[in-house]
């Protein structure tokens, strides 16, 4: 099976059962990787009445099919299960080295089921896998878990993925983290891992990928590490990181302050990319044989919140939602917040709008110090920020309220439509109200607010697909919904192939890369039908765990424009772009699920039953 | 700064740890140069993490390695220079 590993691995905890399972090649020739193959899995084994943190919600661990094959930045893999955050489909995109080295190790992917009754870790090395005793692991961050593990086997290159406290203790946006503060983030993928009492899968293989053509695909590789090497967003990210995007969102009025309510206050300038670089910059890390080195290593040598040694710096989305989203605009005090996150393993964004939800509320009178164990919250106040990430971080206090994310505190407040989400999931730091764009790309996407299928912000800044028709337009104009179906396709499909959106080279390097990998003669029509067909059934199973185009929508909070901003005041039209753009993906308008006759067209007309369209 | 250099004939690689950043490039690429395959174990270039450490890599070149230059023409980070020089008389 060229192109792949071709086998995978089950676990069953409870039954502390391992095998080795063969790939399924037609899975894999129709969703080929990563979220595609996985939620292909996922639809065999869960449906609505699945507990998320019960014993028969599946984790499944999944590579892309160009991870580790050496073009630039090939590294991505995914953590796939039944969220138990937003209750539908569950999808956390990862990087770094485990994906890589989980191919190495001989295996495609790792579907675990069950719970284990006691924590426990996974090894994995060269094939051969095994269930070991992690009670000496319970309890430590994941930075220690990371180094625990490595002195164990004495091998620096054993990659590894853990959960934090965060993870053991069900908090629900809790993340799968790997070196580097790299982590798998959103739809508390970390949650289930902790319900399974799996503390960390480790790997280590010497195993290469088969290929069909390794000389034809070299020779391209080359060409696409040329072009990346030396594109624009290379040459940007290798200086700032994404942090780098903090000016241009201040401009765009992209970044936003008080929980979404007014323009990002601009001492935000002190957080960007730019100034991280004068002041703190040490170093660069990258991933798997990434040319963009986006990763920063800060050293904060002064101020409360120095720091012993070099740290992974926080990233675009981390710096604004600790920052003016918080009014803080303390670079060490957001670096300090950043990694303590990262130790405790949880989501940086849904928990920095949630503790800004609670910010708000508490401004508002809604909420007060009774409701918050004694603490007042005050826009600015860093210490109570800080203490607010230990108390989620052990799901205790009033951290508990917030680790329920806003959608749940919303319902338990009574101010529905001012928790700023779509299906349970936080805004990221990319304001529907500076691009329309990325208001219909939230509304639409799978796992709710994502922005990463869509990545639109990209496309008006100039830094879309020419190749696909994704060029700048109006960002606040109303003709999105074509555009935003097409990126939709082509990011399912980037991240099928396991390639990471910063990696910007033609889609034909990338065509060839994969017909030289697998041995087959796609087309540019074939990968983007490959990407919807992705698109659709992630969306399908979205919608078999309870979505219903209801939930396709913007919250008011987001309606309610800012003029002194960036913004402009504009607010994306809903009313015209969405029905335009269920017009185009043929999503009936009650149930929000594909028709028959597309899901017929996309060749999946077999899980049609499956996922009760009719 | 932490440079090693290797050479052969008047070929030289000089590589400065503080530079690079663990993307591990040029093992994949040294491992296809000899192999024609792309396997990280083949390689004749290591790059090591240190323990505990966020950016700090150590770089040793295996006695297999022939100072080929490949490891440095790909590396993006300009931790590998490559450079020939004439031994002096």
């Amino acid at each position: 099976m060229n192109g792949y590993m071709g086998k995978i691995l089950v676990v069953d905890l409870a039954k502390k059962e391992l095998k080795d399972e063969p790939l399924n090649e037609q899975y894999a020739r129709d969703f080929i990787g990563a979220g595609g193959i996985a939620c292909r899995y996922l639809a065999d084994m869960v449906d609505e009445k699945t507990d998320p943190l019960g014993p028969d919600n599946p984790l499944i661990f999944m590579s892309g099919l160009l991870t580790g094959t050496g073009g630039p930045s090939f590294t991505r893999w995914v953590a796939v299960s039944r969220s138990p955050y937003t209750t539908y489909y569950g999808e956390a995109n990862g990087a770094a080295y485990f994906g890589t080295e989980l191919r190495f190790s001989g295996y495609d992917g790792v579907i675990v089921k069950g719970k284990s009754d006691k924590p426990v870790y996974l090894y994995i090395k060269d094939g051969k896998a095994e269930i070991k005793d992690a009670s000496g692991l319970w309890g430590k961050t994941t930075r220690q878990t990371i180094e625990s593990i490595r002195k164990e086997y004495d091998d620096q290159r054993t990659r590894v993925a853990c959960i934090g406290q965060a993870g053991e203790n069900q908090v629900l946006f809790a993340n799968i983290m790997t070196e580097d503060g790299h982590c798998a983030g959103r739809t508390g993928m970390g949650c289930v891992m902790g319900s399974k009492k799996l503390k960390a899968i480790a790997i280590r293989g010497k195993a290469k990928i088969p290929m069909k053509d390794a000389e034809k695909f070299r020779e391209v590789a080359r060409a696409a590490m040329e072009e990346v090497k030396t594109g624009f967003v290379t040459q940007i990210f290798k200086d700032t990181g994404t942090a780098g995007y903090v000016d241009s969102a201040l401009m765009y009025g992209d970044a936003t302050s008080k929980y979404y309510t007014i323009a990002a206050i601009p001492e935000t300038t002190d957080l960007s990319g730019v100034s991280q670089s004068e002041k703190y910059q040490v170093g660069n890390t990258a991933c798997f044989g990434c040319p963009v080195g986006c990763r920063k290593v800060l050293h904060i040598k002064d101020g409360p919140y120095k720091t012993e040694k070099p740290t992974e710096g926080p990233e675009y989305e981390t710096c604004v939602v600790l920052g003016p989203m918080l009014m803080i605009a303390d670079m060490g005090a957001v670096n300090h917040m950043n990694v303590l996150m990262n130790d405790y393993g949880f989501d940086t964004i849904s928990s920095g709008a949630s503790t800004a939800f609670a910010f708000y509320l508490y401004e508002k009178g809604i909420i007060t110090s009774k409701d918050t164990g004694g603490l007042e919250l005050k826009w600015g106040d860093i210490n109570t920020a800080i203490e607010l990430i230990h108390q989620i971080g052990q799901n205790k206090g009033f951290g508990k309220i917030l680790q329920e994310g806003t959608k749940r505190m919303a319902a338990r407040y009574n101010r529905p439509g001012e928790a700023m989400q779509v299906k349970g999931l936080e805004f990221p730091m990319h304001d529907p109200r500076a691009f329309s764009g990325m208001g219909l790309g939230y509304a639409t996407a799978a796992r709710g607010a994502c922005h990463n299928k869509p990545d639109y912000y990209l496309v008006e800044n100039g830094m879309g697909n020419p190749d696909l028709g994704l060029n700048p337009g109006d960002r606040f104009g109303d003709d999105k919904a074509q555009p935003v179906v097409t990126l939709q396709d082509w990011r399912a499909l980037c991240d099928a192939l396991g390639i990471c959106h910063w990696a910007m080279m033609s889609t034909q390097v990338i065509i060839d890369m994969i017909n030289a990998s697998t041995g087959w003669d796609v087309t540019l029509d074939d990968i983007m039908k490959s990407g919807e067909r992705i698109f659709q059934l992630t969306r399908a199973m979205t919608c078999k765990l309870g979505a219903t185009a209801k939930d396709d929508q913007l919250p008011e909070i987001a309606m309610r424009p800012i003029v002194d901003s960036g913004q402009e005041g504009h607010v994306p039209n809903m009313a015209k772009m969405l029905p335009e753009y269920y017009v185009i993906r043929d999503w009936d308008t009650t149930t929000g699920k594909p028709s028959k006759a597309r899901m017929e067209n996309l060749g999946m007309g077999s899980l049609c039953g499956k996922f009760g369209i009719n | 700064m932490n440079i090693t250099t290797i050479s052969r004939d008047n070929r030289y690689i000089a590589a400065d740890s503080s530079k690079c950043a663990g993307c591990l490039t040029c093992m994949l690429r040294c491992s296809f140069r000899l192999d024609r395959k792309f396997n990280l174990a083949r390689s004749r270039i290591i790059v090591s993490r240190l323990v505990g450490a966020e950016n700090e890599f150590d770089i040793s070149f295996t006695p297999e390695c022939d100072t080929c230059l490949i490891c440095a023409r790909y590396c993006s980070y300009d931790a590998l220079t490559a450079y020939k020089q004439e031994k002096e008389a």
